[in-house]
């Protein structure tokens, strides 16, 4: 991982779309990305932004050509224009809003189903300090406001489905930022676990876990794909599911942040 | 461009499958259908769709010329001159005013509220749009050269003449005209003052003019100051001093005051060009609604803004909360909005529009549109030039579907192909998609694309020009950025590019010039003249045009990606393929169309009111109501949907629609039971998925979920436990059956026992017909062989609806059949049979008539004698409790079991009971004909339904025709219905024992043995009858 080695490694190009609803926080995890930085007030993005980044592994170097859209649910027609031959992509949601996770499924579903077989996909739920206040054990508070979650560890998929859609209501009522996490952790991973894709929660705020989540994915990105992009070569890799064969976190998302959020800057050569 | 080739080719190849699958049969509705889900998609915003593809009226193009609201029509029009006279200016040398004998020939239009003119050939030289209500007086003037002309005064005291040509008849009648038109706005004249407190031209003369006073009276007045916009209190964007701003200031009051102010302006080169150098702070939220005519709208609904703003005060909606999340994100950078008043502002506009609107609401960009309109505006200017906007400027951009920003990214791309052929060419070659960089631009009419200095010079001029504007500049950005574009293969870097020459705008064109003057001109004035010289050929006749070519393209792309969209997002019933789901969605849609079209048909016919105030009160209040669930459908819209897809609802049947006349139909119940059940989160409306859902459970073929299902509808469901049912639900109950059964009562449809008998007795009449061939062959007689070959292509022709099957052929196809009588399709179709046996006069044929129906007198009989003894079982059955009663019985349906009970003696009201659903399950099982209805007839019915509405043809038309034919058949024999059930309900019970062997001991102690309760059962199902007819 050293960034300025001598030897010029090759570069790929991997397009990476990022979707999710409105204000979930998908300009600023590019812009954390990207230049280090947070805005509080981020205009919404108008169809979509581009911006590139350079990330560079041990082996190579993955340039990122990254497509930031609109999250508002009628811009959703104009996504396909968008995630058309896109290698990866980020689904983003809000860990705070209930329903922002319910738009994070049909994406990954939209995605499944119209875009480029073989897209490897990262869930990414953010804003985790929002809901830093309980650091030390957000899971096992979580589990006291979810009781049932213990115990259901069968794949009892509609239960969670009601479970956010009683969430959603709930939270309509009340408008205002609510720094409750309202999507557990265990949701997510769940989710995550069901389709294949890469998992973390971040926060583009403080800057947590965010560059995990481009690494992981420029990690899976296969080799042969720089030759040309866009033409069904990563349909073959096998890749996907097993997303901690880099060593990075998907069981916890917790475990990965200690790690690596410490010196994560030396990975990427901005 | 790849993205909508993407679309076209999906619809496309949509529309082949569905030809595939009619095999050659065109259906011509099926193109129209996209139109009309993607119109229903874009709800009210298919008003701004229409007006592409609407032929226009006279009064609609009045309206769009000049920008009019739609109250007004065109009444008169007369060629005419005008001269006009200035009040000299009250301060400063006395300029000589424009010379009173300079005229301008031209047009002169008259409404209900505006006297317009316009001059010929070149609409810029002079042009006026006067308010009626600011004239003060009009005289007639002695004139010798023309016919007619009159002077017309100015409530500030500018004075135009008049002059008319044309036959002395027209100038009368527009003279006459006029007059009328002054009359009625008589008492609107008070209106004004309010209004012209608002603008500050009028403040600024007035406050001229009062200084002026006041150095010879020393009487000081005070004028309020009008409200401005946030620019104001929080600094206008950008340095004054390099925008000119005082000089652009001064030039603005002269011409005010030459060429009159605000409503009364006239427009000539000079108004033109001093809007394109670039508005002054102060006046350029005012010149912004004059030049876009959003001023009239206010002007013509005074008030309605704060008015919305109060009725809605503590709504919530899902608009409001989307407007929430953006009101923080809204030009950010500008100081205003880090403040509460900035964002208070902008909340109070957008959530009024977004109620105002709602079809519309809230779409992101407007948060951007609206912030730079209130830098500049009060919220009621802003207000008011949001409708224009989004009604007139951007139509269909912010809608839901967001059709118009896609119809104008493709207008755009194919300017580029025409104007810049070689840099199309580039970028499509290399792939890249022009309306990914574009899109933006036009959104949120390039703010935040370019600085805001810039970004509002070009909004200047949109204001002014329209929608061709964007275009233009559009076209000169890639025209300046030509050469480097050509260098570039991927989107990405297109929109890089792009973004650093925005970045640049106030740099030097031509920075290595030797040439000083050349040296000085910025980028973003070349822009403009770009703009605005070599694309000053796009026209906004060219672009109405090009938007009527795309257009279909695109409703079709939208229409293609929601359809995929909300099925792939509907929680995937068990019983409905795709295809299936597909058909279902198309109903749906067409179901909610037709009401809303409905709906909008009788708000077309209340008449229109003088007090426009009410009007607009009652048709917003209509608005919501409707399209708050414009994806929805109410209960009678529900009925006509289901009745495409099941047989047992009569589509004739007055009063399964008419609100009035419910309730005394055997339906009623039961679809309002049905209704309420897929309306999970009750809520009065059904969505797709509730529909789909609910017919998921209608088409389960799982008898006991089928069964469950039904019992379900009946049974108040606490806590996800079935209650029982007591005796009136049972009664309810059997009126379901009653209700559900109609069809295969009434011989319109054939289930299952009746498909094998008839199969048999086809194996039968097969076998005599190849007797009778061999006979005919030995005979010779090749006439009658002739017609009973003809007879018999008939009847297999339409035995399916689909192939002609010979005689000879029919032994191949006979396994097929047999497989597919267990099938649904050809239940029913069978029937045509009857029809065309009929008419044939072959000996066997009559007798096969009869057998078959005889067929179809079972088959009524035995669903009769299925609900009865329904009915019969379930009170045998029935376990006394009293709680249960208490519990299900509201007092209204204690007052009706009542007066049921006092009629039937079987229902003792001193023994109430009830049965639960393993009860309910037991009897239908009990009963072979209920048990196939459950688990075949009724679900396969409305499978197959669903199935055949895929070809319009056999979905359509086929069942009603025969339907028809059959009815005779079947008149007799329903009203005969009881008798036979009787009879053969006895010898089906007699064999229902035999077969199911039920134990007798099981809570029936009356029957000691068979014959006892052969007359026990005739008792009990004569008093059924009774009740039946009861009911
Ligand atoms: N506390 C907190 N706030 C965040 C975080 N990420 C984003 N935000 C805030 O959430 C708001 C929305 O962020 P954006 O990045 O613009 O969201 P987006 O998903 O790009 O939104 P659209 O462009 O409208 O789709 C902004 O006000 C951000 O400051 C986070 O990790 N923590
Ligand atoms: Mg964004």
């Amino acid at each position: 991982m050293d960034s300025q080695s001598t030897a010029p490694r090759p570069t790929t190009s991997v397009k990476l779309v990022l979707l999710g609803e409105a204000a979930v926080g998908k300009s600023s995890l590019v812009l954390r990305f990207v230049s280090n930085e947070f805005q509080e007030n981020k205009e919404p993005t108008i169809g979509a932004a581009f911006l590139t980044q350079k990330c560079s592994l041990a082996n190579k170097t993955i340039k990122f050509e990254i497509w930031d859209t609109a999250g508002q649910e009628r811009f959703a027609s104009l996504a396909p224009m968008y995630y058309r031959n896109a290698q990866s992509a980020l689904v983003v949601y809000d860990i705070t809003k209930p329903n922002s996770f319910i738009k994070a499924r049909h994406w990954v579903n939209e995605l499944k189903a119209q875009a480029s077989p073989g897209i490897i996909i990262a869930l990414v739920g953010n804003k985790l300090d929002l809901v830093e206040e309980d650091t030390n054990n957000t899971s096992s508070s979580n589990d006291a406001d979810h009781e049932d979650d213990e115990t259901e560890h069968s794949d009892n998929v509609e239960d969670t489905t009601n479970a956010i859609t009683e969430d959603a209501s709930d939270s309509d009522s009340d408008v205002e930022t609510q720094s409750a996490r309202c999507v557990a952790l265990q949701e997510g991973e769940k989710l995550a676990a069901e389709e294949g894709l890469l998992f973390f929660e971040t926060s583009a705020k403080t800057g947590l876990n965010v560059r995990d989540v481009f690494l992981a994915i420029a990690n899976k990105i296969p080799d042969e794909a720089s030759k040309r992009r866009g033409n069904g070569l990563l349909a073959g890799s096998g890749h996907n599911g097993d997303s901690d064969a880099n060593g990075l976190p998907n069981h916890d998302g917790r475990i990965s942040l200690d790690a690596s959020n410490a010196n994560g800057t030396g990975a990427c050569a901005c | 461009m790849p993205f909508f080739e993407v679309l076209k080719n999906r619809a496309q190849s949509q529309i082949n499958a569905l030809l595939d699958k009619n095999s050659g049969n065109v259906n011509p509705a099926g193109q129209n259908n996209n139109h009309i889900h993607a119109q229903l998609l874009s709800g009210a915003e298919s008003s701004g769709f229409n007006n592409y593809k609407r032929t226009l009226t006279k009064d609609d193009k009045f309206r769009e010329q000049f920008n009019l609201a739609d109250d007004q029509t065109l009444i008169a029009d007369i060629n005419a001159e005008i001269g006009f006279v200035t009040a000299p200016l009250p301060d400063g040398p006395n300029k000589p005013s424009v010379d009173q004998q300079v005229l301008y020939s031209g047009k002169l239009f008259l409404s209900e509220s505006y006297l317009i003119f316009i001059s010929a050939n070149e609409p810029r030289v002079c042009s006026f749009t006067l308010p009626l209500l600011t004239i003060k007086r009009v005289e007639r003037l002695p004139s010798k050269a023309y016919v007619f002309a009159l002077s017309i005064q100015i409530y500030h005291g500018l004075t135009y003449s008049i002059q008319f040509i044309g036959l002395k008849s027209t100038c009368d009648r527009f003279c006459a005209a006029l007059k009328n038109q002054l009359k009625s706005n008589l008492p609107l004249i008070k209106t004004m003052k309010p209004f012209l407190n608002t603008l500050y031209s009028e403040y600024l003369i007035n406050m001229i003019e009062l200084k002026h006073h006041d150095s010879t009276s020393a009487q000081p007045t005070t004028i309020e100051t009008p409200v401005a916009g946030l620019g104001q209190i929080f600094k206008y964007p950008g340095d004054a001093r390099k925008l000119r701003d005082k000089s652009k200031m001064r030039l603005w009051l002269e011409y005010l005051q030459t060429h009159g102010r605000n409503l009364t302006i006239i427009k000539q080169a000079t108004f033109y060009k001093l809007i394109r150098v670039g508005l002054p702070n102060r006046l350029r939220g005012e010149l912004w609604e004059l030049s876009s005519g959003s001023m009239y709208l206010r002007l013509s609904n005074q008030g309605e803004y704060d008015r919305i703003l109060q009725e809605n005060k503590d709504k919530h909606s899902y608009a409001i909360e989307e407007i929430e999340k953006d009101l923080n994100r809204s030009l950010p950078e500008y100081p205003a909005y880090q403040s509460s008043e900035g964002i208070e502002r902008l909340r109070r506009v957008l959530t009024v529009y977004s109620w105002k609107n709602p079809d519309v609401g809230y779409c992101q960009a407007m948060n951007i549109v609206v912030a730079a309109l209130l830098i500049y505006m009060s919220e009621e200017q802003a207000f008011w030039c949001l409708n224009n906007l989004c009604d007139r400027l951007l139509p269909g951009y912010y809608s839901r579907t967001m059709y118009g920003t896609l119809l104008d990214q493709k207008v755009f791309e194919s300017l580029v192909e025409k104007t810049m052929p070689i840099l199309w060419n580039h970028l499509d070659k290399n792939d890249v998609q022009l309306s990914v960089v574009s899109l933006p631009w036009f959104l949120s009419i390039f703010v935040n694309s370019m600085p805001l200095v810039y970004a509002f010079r070009i909004v200047d001029i949109f204001f002014l020009e329209g929608p061709k504007t964007l275009f233009q500049v559009a076209l000169a950005v890639l025209r300046i950025n030509g050469e480097e574009l050509l260098e570039i293969s991927d989107d990405g870097a297109v929109i890089s590019v792009l973004k650093n020459y925005f970045l640049t705008l106030d740099l030097s064109a031509h920075p290595k010039s030797p040439n000083e003057s050349l040296r000085s001109i910025t980028r973003f004035q070349e822009l403009m003249v770009v703009a605005f010289k070599e694309f000053s050929g796009i026209s906004e006749e060219m672009i109405v045009e090009l938007r009527a070519k795309h257009q279909d393209k695109i409703l079709e792309g939208i229409e293609t990606f929601a359809k995929r969209n909300q099925i792939r997002s509907l929680l995937k019933p068990k019983n409905f393929t795709s295809e299936q789901l597909s058909i279902v969605y198309d109903k749906f849609y067409e179901a909610v169309l037709s009401t809303r079209e409905l709906d909008y048909q009788l708000d077309q016919k209340i008449p229109l009111k003088k007090d426009t105030h009410h009007n607009r009160e009652k048709s917003d209040s209509d608005a919501v109501s409707t399209t708050a669930h414009h994806s929805e459908m109410d209960e009678i819209t529900f009925y006509k949907f289901l009745s495409t897809l099941a047989d047992w609802i009569d589509i004739n049947d007055p009063s399964l629609f008419e609100p009035s006349a419910r309730g005394d139909s055997d339906g009623d119940d039961f679809l309002s039971r049905l209704f309420h059940n897929f309306d999970t989160e009750k809520t009065g409306y059904l969505s797709l998925q509730n529909v789909v859902d609910g017919l998921d459970k209608l088409v389960e073929t799982d008898l006991l979920s089928s069964i469950n299902h039904f019992f379900e509808l009946y049974s108040p469901c606490v806590e996800g436990k079935l209650h029982k049912v007591n005796r009136d639900t049972i009664l309810r109950m059997s009126e379901g059956l009653l209700f559900l059964t109609k069809p295969w009562r009434e011989g319109e449809k054939l289930d299952t026992i009746s498909m094998e008998q008839l199969e048999d007795l086809d194996q039968k009449r097969l076998q005599q017909l190849s007797l009778m061939e061999s006979f005919e062959e030995q005979n010779n007689d090749s006439l009658d062989n002739e017609d009973i070959i003809g007879h018999d292509d008939i009847l297999f022709d339409d035995n399916d609806g689909k192939s002609i099957k010979s005689v000879k052929s029919y032994k191949s196809t006979k396994s097929a059949q047999t497989s597919s009588s267990i099938s649904p399709q050809p239940s029913g179709s069978r029937s045509k049979q009857v029809n065309s046996n009929t008419n044939a006069d072959g000996k066997p044929s009559a007798d096969f008539k009869r057998d078959e129906e005889n067929i179809l007198h079972e088959q009524s009989a035995r669903y009769l004698s299925a609900v009865s003894s329904f009915i019969q079982r379930c009170f045998e059955y029935a376990t006394p409790e009293k709680e249960e009663v208490l519990i299900d019985l509201s007092d209204s349906n204690e007052d009706k079991e009542q007066e049921i009970c006092n009629n039937n003696v079987a229902l003792d009201p001193s023994h109430p009971l009830s049965i639960d659903l393993a009860t309910f399950r037991m009897v239908i099982l009990a009963d072979e004909t209920l048990e196939m209805f459950f688990s075949k007839s009724l679900p396969l019915s409305m499978l197959a339904n669903l199935n055949n509405s895929r070809q319009g043809l056999l979905g359509i038309d086929n069942p009603t025709r025969f339907k028809n034919t059959l009815k005779d058949v079947f008149d007799g024999l329903v009203t005969d219905g009881m008798r036979v059930a009787n009879e053969v309900k006895r010898r089906i019970d007699d064999g229902a024992k035999n077969t199911k062997g039920r134990s007798s001991s099981q809570g029936n102690n009356n029957h000691g043995d068979d014959d006892d309760e052969k007359v026990v059962d005739e008792d009990v199902s004569q008093k059924d009858r009774d009740l039946l007819e009861d009911l």
